[in-house]
């Protein structure tokens, strides 16, 4: 039985409010290209990769929920676009082993373009202008590189975030 | 191992599809539970966000430091030769502007100056590669009111969307959801310019003509630039015929004080704005000045500076020109602006 401490429930509030802090503190200064990282969009794609694809998709979509609320873009397009890649990503993951240590930051690279291309195709389907442009290619190269350079560290809190308990049934089994 | 798709993973899957969906055409239809919780959600990060961001701006500034040095210097020279320049002429457009003013006071026309403005600082830059707008520190308890313009040092930044007690978001003008009614003029005929009109150096200048003095009729025949005039002297005086020359007249051409209106809108981040409506024959150039018009029903007051002409192309087939516009104002580094207070008539 988990602590309340260790609860997801507790857990996961308290990461993406951190997160959302650095986000629109932090990463808005820090541009490269003048596109920031996305590291709302990071926590959400690795939360796939660390509590698999349903746990991921939930997580995810609270996260993008979480991101919606302090923006004024379209309401729930973060939590679809980050629910659906979540999820994919979390499929992907039990699809094959990880034998090297590249295979992740990879997985992150190409969930964080797909992510974002998606974003922009869900946000134009929902009248949204302006966004499928020549300036969306630097968007997703930076943010997919970004994302992928920040994915360890992102793994370790998304796995203390969503799987507390996870070391301790390797440990009994 | 083939990827495994359970049933349970799969229905959850779309139940978070549908339950997004659900959630994005609620805020298509102008929700107001989402707006209450916007609203509500930004009251609690803004302080969070307020004290992450004093905290962590020294690695900002370093990030900046490190990676935008040549850029900040440059930057920085260009800017101290272009505040000599720009003092002189202040001084000298001050004069312009105030006697502009009394010429709009007078005749019962509302004048930028006069608009009463309340100065906030930006607080939040666009958190979201896809979003378009900032937040400002000043709301509701100063006056703001959502529609109200806001202006920087430069010009035109954008209008607010949403006010809450003490903040508000600012929509930007690169915004394709923003659109405003324009006017294009020269940048002689631009509110603070001196003059309006552009004179081309003549083709070719004429000698000073060499007059024969003779015992002549009573007329004068003036011959020289045509039409030819004629002028009547009093009878026995002396007059002076001209040599019959052709003086090429000096060219002056004066362009309209406004080439035409349109209809400016943002083209997304990091792309300049574009101009609808703008007819072929408008004659727009590069370098025009763009301003708000302050047509009826328009949503800002006449005359604010908006940016410069940056392209202005003839597309074959297009009974339109297409105009794109350098922003004014640096919506990249926004730090104080102004709100305007300024409602547009009903």
């Amino acid at each position: 039985m988990l602590s309340l401490t260790e609860s997801p429930w507790v857990r996961l509030p308290l990461v993406v409010l951190v997160v959302l802090s650095l986000q629109q503190s932090l990463l808005t200064q820090l541009r490269i290209f003048g596109v920031a990282g996305d590291l709302i969009l990071l926590i959400a794609i690795v939360s796939g990769l660390v509590a698999g694809a349903e746990r991921g998709a939930v997580a995810a979509f609270f996260i993008g929920i979480m991101f919606d609320l302090t923006l004024q873009t379209p309401f729930g397009l973060s939590a679809l676009a980050y629910a659906v890649t979540a999820y994919g990503v979390g499929v992907l993951q039990t699809g094959y082993l990880r034998t090297s240590w590249w295979i992740g930051p990879l997985q992150v690279l190409v969930a964080s373009a797909a992510a974002t291309a998606l974003y922009g195709i869900v946000a134009t389907l929902f009248g949204a202008q302006g966004i499928i442009t020549a300036h969306l290619i630097v968007v997703i190269v930076v943010v997919s590189s970004v994302n992928a350079l920040l994915s360890p560290v992102a793994a370790r809190i998304m796995r203390w975030a969503l799987v507390p308990d996870g070391p301790r049934l390797r440990r009994r089994g | 191992m083939a990827p495994r798709f359970s049933g349970r993973r799969r229905a959850t899957l779309v139940v978070l599809v549908l339950a997004s969906v659900t959630l994005l055409t609620i805020d298509q239809r102008g929700s107001g539970p989402v707006d209450t919780a916007r609203g509500f959600a930004g009251d609690v990060i803004s302080p969070i966000r307020g004290a992450a961001d004093t905290a962590l701006s020294p690695f900002g500034n370093m990030w900046n430091g490190i990676f935008n040095y040549d850029d900040v210097r440059q930057e920085n020279d260009r800017l101290r030769a272009e505040i000599d320049a720009q003092r002189a002429a202040s001084l000298e457009a001050q004069a312009v502007v105030n006697d502009y003013n009394e010429l709009r006071a007078v005749n019962g026309l509302t004048s930028l100056a006069a608009i009463p403005s309340v100065t906030a600082q930006v607080i939040g830059l666009p958190a979201s590669n896809f979003e378009l707008t900032v937040e400002i520190d000043q709301g509701s308890a100063k006056g703001l009111k959502v529609g109200m313009p806001v202006v920087s040092a430069g010009g035109l930044v954008g209008r607010l969307v949403k006010v809450y007690n003490n903040r508000s978001v600012v929509r930007l003008v690169t915004d394709p959801d923003l659109s405003v009614a324009v006017k294009i003029v020269p940048p002689q005929a631009a509110p603070g310019a001196t003059t309006t009109t552009i004179v081309v150096p003549p083709s070719t200048t004429a000698p000073p003509l060499p007059p024969s003095t003779t015992i002549a009729p009573t007329t004068t025949t003036r011959r020289g630039a045509k039409p030819a005039v004629t002028t009547t002297a009093p009878a026995g005086a002396v007059t002076t015929t001209l040599a019959p020359t052709t003086v090429a007249p000096t060219t002056t051409t004066t362009r309209p004080n406004q080439l035409d209106r349109g209809s400016m809108h943002g083209r997304g981040q990091g792309q300049d704005l574009g101009i609808d409506f703008v007819d072929n024959d408008s004659g727009v150039k590069v370098g025009d000045v763009v301003l708000t018009s302050g047509v009826r029903s328009s949503l800002f007051p006449p005359d604010i500076l908006c940016g410069v002409v940056s392209v202005a192309t003839r597309n074959s087939g297009s009974l339109q020109l297409e105009v794109h516009v350098a922003p004014a104002a640096d919506l990249g580094h926004l730090n104080f602006v102004k709100v305007l207070l300024w409602a547009p008539p009903q």
